[in-house]
């Protein structure tokens, strides 16, 4: 089993995929956290009682949980490619070779992506921290790194991005061709769900189940984001618990795992 | 000694492998033949579980891969399809592999460099050639330093040089006490390399056999003019000779079984007159080509 593991985090290391998405997760979520630093800024200055808004909740764990409410993309499609490089360029051929009981690969795929999506975490929360909060550090706002809050947030943030990873491995098995399977994921947590998320909004009725879709329970993990603030809008608050996010989040992640695995993963390789 | 046991592979209609039997032995290298789409890659994935048999097994000393501990310290094997990531470099390759080999970094580099590739170890794979692809392929399966070889077409891509330079390397592997499998679709491709060969068509065995054996199964074909061919076509019944027009020469014939020397014989004591006789030994590949003879194509 350790030898899978460690023949996984090879993989992961020794192609240009995990620095390069690493890169744009950073660069990406530290632009939209700055910019959504000067919104806020601007959006209480404009506000009538906005010293009193701010001093309801604090800016800055907000601005950090972006990392995981708007960067969850990155890990998910590292952890879907981590699996679905190996049919592409056949090199689940040696893998089955080296370990042909296929359910320790799959164990050792997601074990693995844990540490990979631990990286993802640690720098997407950096880059928000850096750039979000320097910004609110410009504008005369505190970083908050002083406090307890602010820390919860940033653990929580990472906690769900190594569950968003575990996802996209278990999308992976689940779709096996590279192509299809970030198309697939794409639509659903781009297109699909935001759409449901919006009908309470317009429909001005609340529908609980959409706190269990993907994006729902992963924004649940940080305590809100903007799919959970859709839906809620039209009534009743939807979002789940951190617990409850978790599970869901991990469930979606696992079963997609054991549904591929009998389905995909354990079919002949030719 | 790996041992093949009835196996049967059934995709949709096509019986891709058909209830194959066969054993391969220690310190010899084996050539396993047949025509494209005779079943030969599928049987070896069928081998090294990548492939699930309809029916059938394949054990190595008595174990099925899948139940074999590190199962590449036993069993190298390299398929004809290209396995690798393209932005991952040759070293990086083997260093993925080896924990579930137990081979260490410098077994990795050893290896690169015994199948000549120490000079682009830290390549990426993107910029290799089809010969260096195969080399590299070479490199993985001798990663555990296996006593079990199954190499799928290992030619493929290789210049002259480096097809002599693998045949003594399984020569060698094979004097080690090792079991070496390799397929190819040509005998001759492999014939000074192999002792035995085994020779499929269609899924099914066709021929199993030492290759010296292989050479008595030569037939040999004269071609004769004579004066008389009525008489000719006496003889040839009373000796049980078959007996064809040579299509290509109007009033010769091609006999096989005799020597054109018992041929002269006969013709001369029955007073015909021979305007041509020439004796053709069969070669291996005709041999193969005869045994797989409309059995080839794609099915
Ligand atoms: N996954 C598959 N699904 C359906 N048919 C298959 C599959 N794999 C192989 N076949 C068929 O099985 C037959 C045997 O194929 P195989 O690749 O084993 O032949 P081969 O002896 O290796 O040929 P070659 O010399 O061309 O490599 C072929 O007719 C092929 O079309
Ligand atoms: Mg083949």
């Amino acid at each position: 089993m350790i030898a899978a593991i460690v023949a996984e985090y090879r993989k992961y290391f020794s192609t240009r995929m995990w620095w390069v998405m690493l890169l744009i997760a950073f660069g990406y979520l530290a632009l939209i956290s700055a910019g959504m630093a000067f919104l806020f800024d601007f959006a209480l200055d404009q506000a009538e009682f906005g010293e009193i808004i701010s001093s309801l909740f604090e800016l800055a764990p907000v601005i950090y949980s972006m990392a995981a409410s708007i960067g969850y993309l990155f890990p998910l499609l590292v952890g879907v490619v981590s699996v679905t490089t190996e049919y592409r360029n056949q090199t689940i051929t040696p893998t089955f070779l080296a370990e042909p009981r296929r359910w320790v690969v799959l164990l050792a795929k997601l074990i693995s992506s844990v540490s990979l999506g631990l990286v993802y975490g640690v720098v997407s929360v950096l880059g928000c921290v850096l750039a979000g909060g320097g910004t609110l550090k410009l504008l005369g706002y505190p970083m908050a790194l002083g406090q307890s809050e602010t820390w919860e947030m940033i653990g929580r943030s990472v906690l769900a991005l190594v569950i968003w990873t575990i996802v996209g491995v278990g999308a992976g098995v689940l779709l096996k061709n590279q192509i299809a399977a970030i198309i697939v994921i794409l639509a659903i947590v781009q297109f699909i769900e935001p759409m449901l998320q919006m009908i309470p909004a317009i429909t001005g009725t609340s529908l609980k189940f959409l706190g269990y879709l993907p994006g729902a329970a992963g924004e649940a993990i940080v305590g809100g984001g903007m799919m959970t603030g859709m839906a809620s809008s039209g009534g009743d608050n939807i979002i789940l618990t951190m617990g409850g996010g978790i599970s869901v989040l991990l469930a979606y992640g696992l079963i997609c795992a054991v549904v591929g695995y009998f389905t995909t993963f354990r079919r002949d390789v030719s | 000694m790996l041992e093949v046991s009835h196996l049967t592979k059934q995709f949709g209609h096509l019986k891709a492998v058909d209830d194959l039997s066969f054993q391969v032995q220690p310190s010899r290298v084996t050539g396993f033949l047949g025509p494209n789409g005779a079943g030969k890659t599928t049987t070896l994935r069928m081998a090294l579980g990548l492939i699930r048999a309809t029916a059938g097994t394949v054990t190595f000393d008595g174990q099925p891969y899948h139940q074999l501990p590190k199962p590449m310290s036993h069993v190298g094997a390299a398929l004809e399809a290209s396995s690798f990531h393209p932005g991952r470099t040759a070293r990086n390759h083997l260093l993925f592999l080896a924990p579930s080999v137990g081979a260490s970094k410098q077994r990795c580099d050893e290896v690169l460099e015994l199948v000549g590739l120490g000079a682009v170890a830290k390549k990426r794979v993107k910029g290799f050639s089809l010969g260096m692809r195969g080399r590299l392929s070479l490199a993985a399966t001798l990663l555990g330093d296996p006593q079990f070889l199954l190499l799928d077409e290992p030619t493929n891509g290789l210049d002259p040089e480096g097809i002599a330079w693998m045949r003594g390397l399984m020569r060698h592997l094979a004097s080690e006490g090792r079991t070496i499998l390799i397929s190819s679709h040509l005998l001759s491709e492999v014939q000074q390399t192999v002792d035995d060969v085994i020779i499929i068509a269609q899924g099914k065995m066709v021929h199993s056999s030492p290759l010296t054996e292989l050479d008595k199964m030569a037939v040999t074909r004269s071609i004769v003019t004579v004066s008389q061919p009525e008489t000719l076509v006496t003889i040839a019944g009373h000796f049980g000779w078959q007996l064809q027009t040579d299509p290509t020469q109007p009033d010769s014939f091609i006999i096989t079984g005799p020597s054109a020397r018992d041929i002269g014989h006969a013709c001369f004591t029955a007073g015909v007159e021979i305007y041509q006789l020439a004796q053709r030994h069969e070669g291996l590949e005709e041999i193969f080509l005869s045994l797989t003879e409309g059995r080839g194509g794609v099915r």
